[in-house]
């Protein structure tokens, strides 16, 4: 290896870094603890730097490392053991609650959101989130979750749906939070 | 107000806080980053890739001439077909000649759930790396190296304390060697396995049903089977139509599904595989997907997955094959490239 090309290569990773240090370090810190972003963040960009040859271009190398960050954070949950402990509790506490930053005073319509976005499966509840957090095309996220843009689309729609329809009822005077908040399950029989 | 402005507000983080941080990009990770050494890969040699290009070229023309399209059908017939193209691009592969003393060498790295060193009271998590040089006969050395130590509870970490701080990584670090015919997983003489697809598939059998509990015509049968052939085509120097035929074999495994393009661990891009759900008793279920490089037929990684009741999957476990190549000696690895600008050796 010969210096030349060893700059060449840090100079390559230091303009990845630095264009997508904030974009993927939010990523994460949708999706995790804030304990756990540290690491998380430094093991995505560990990977990209020892595959630094399998990283596409720009735009698409941002796509690239949230692939990436999102193989981490499933790596990073596999190695937590007490997730399978915490798993049955966590489908009945959303998982948001702890780094939402929302107010529930703003709009009561949020906690409803919040609660029906966790009664989501993973898939569905990550297709959301990454149009409407991450504010990507539906794209660009089919590209992050491996699926055609057609299968992209329907599962949105899906979500979306269920997001909208669960609220909905449980807007509905017959209808309160306790029980949407305890049958996260309800999720799962609402067709669109 | 919109459900999707309802969702965007449960955004833990929005978009201005995180634009607004331009001044956080942190300068240690960075320097940490690039102080650690980079795992170089291995540049394809020239007359492979010539070959490979040929070779696709033409499976390409003839598959699409002779197969049914992926779109309408089943997804069983999508992933025997994958299989088929796999064992196609594979068979027309020129076999590794090898000079006598030469062996195949490959890299690859693993990472599993939490494991006890022994009989320590604690548990203890980490990556392993292999390195495998395998001849023509099936001799060769393996090297596992443990790094990336880590804890998975502040009590586990206590108790490796409390035993006097051993060296884990050492302790999961060792050499093996292994003589003719006695290479593999499964010490399976894979240069001499029949290539008939009954004789094969009555070889694999055999062998789930020596080693497992798992009764013919069941998921977990199936699982086996198909991860048995998954490990008969890691690291290998078996010959291009031993591999085609273990190829064409898993495509005809009853309930496997193409899960498509996929990213893996490490980066990793490819066609996974999958098999179908083994219930676990808990409810939910494990299932095994293979990820391989469509270009050369390749095994590129292995994963186990495990999906929870609700349908939430986690990987479990995972190997990545880095590279591989010819070398002259079990004490080198071969020709390295760095983005394909420079070329040395180790």
């Amino acid at each position: 290896m010969n210096s030349r090309s060893r700059s060449h290569r840090e100079e390559s990773f230091e303009r990845l870094y630095e264009a997508c240090y904030r974009d993927i370090t939010a990523y994460v810190t949708r999706r995790t603890t804030a304990s756990d972003v540290g690491d998380v963040v430094a093991k995505v960009f560990a990977v990209a730097w020892r595959r630094l040859e399998r990283v596409p271009e720009p735009p698409d190398d941002r796509l690239w490392l949230f692939g990436v960050a999102r193989r981490c954070l499933s790596d990073s949950q596999r190695s937590d053991n007490r997730q399978l402990r915490l798993r049955a509790r966590l489908a009945r506490e959303p998982d948001l609650a702890a780094n939402t930053r929302h107010s529930v005073d703003a709009d009561p319509r949020l906690e409803l959101v919040v609660s029906a976005m966790a009664s989501l499966t993973s898939n569905d509840r990550e297709a959301l989130r990454l149009v409407l957090w991450e504010e990507l095309t539906h794209a660009q996220a089919a590209t992050i979750l491996n699926c055609t843009i057609n299968a992209f689309e329907i599962r949105y729609r899906r979500a979306r749906n269920a997001v909208k329809d669960l609220v909905e009822k449980a807007t509905s005077p017959s209808f309160t939070t306790t029980t949407l908040i305890n049958k996260p399950d309800i999720a799962k029989g609402v067709p669109k | 107000m919109s459900i999707e402005t309802l969702i965007r507000q449960t955004n833990p983080l929005m978009p201005d806080d995180v634009t607004s941080g331009h001044s956080e990009v942190p300068r240690e990770l960075l320097d940490e980053i690039l102080a650690t050494p980079f795992r170089q890969t291995i540049r394809p040699r020239p007359r492979l890739i010539a070959a490979v290009l040929v070779v696709v070229a033409i499976v390409a023309v003839v598959v699409t001439q002779t197969l049914p399209g992926p779109v309408n059908a089943p997804q069983s017939a999508s992933a025997a077909a994958e299989f088929h193209k796999l064992s196609t691009v594979v068979s027309s592969l020129p076999a590794d000649t090898l000079a006598p003393g030469q062996f195949v060498y490959t890299d690859s790295v693993s990472s599993g759930p939490p494991a006890h060193p022994g009989n320590v009271p604690y548990n203890v998590q980490f990556d392993s790396t292999r390195q495998f040089w395998v001849a023509p006969d099936g001799s060769g050395k393996g090297i596992f190296t443990a790094s990336n130590v880590t804890f998975p509870t502040p009590q586990d970490q206590a108790e490796w304390v409390a035993q006097g701080s051993p060296d884990i990584a050492a302790e999961f670090t060792r050499t093996s060697t292994f003589g003719p015919g006695n290479y593999g997983p499964m010490q399976v003489d894979e240069f001499t396995l029949p290539t008939d697809q009954a004789q094969l598939s009555s070889v694999i059998a055999g062998l789930v049903t020596s080693a497992t509990h798992a009764q013919p015509g069941t998921a977990n049968f199936t699982t086996e089977e198909f991860g048995y052939i998954g490990q008969l085509l890691q690291e290998t120097a078996a010959p291009p139509d031993v591999r085609a035929a273990l190829l064409t074999l898993a495509g005809n495994i009853p309930g496997i599904t193409l899960v498509g393009p996929t990213t893996g661990p490490e980066g990793v891009v490819g066609v996974g595989i999958s098999t179908p759900l083994t219930p676990a008793p808990s409810g939910g279920g494990y299932s095994e997907e293979l990820i391989f490089d469509p270009t050369t037929g390749t095994l590129a990684a292995v994963e186990q997955w495990l999906t929870d009741p609700s349908g939430t999957k986690t990987l479990q476990q995972w190997t990545v094959y880095l590279a591989s190549g010819v070398v002259d000696n079990t004490s080198t690895i071969p020709l390295l490239t760095i983005i394909s600008t420079t070329t040395t050796s180790s």
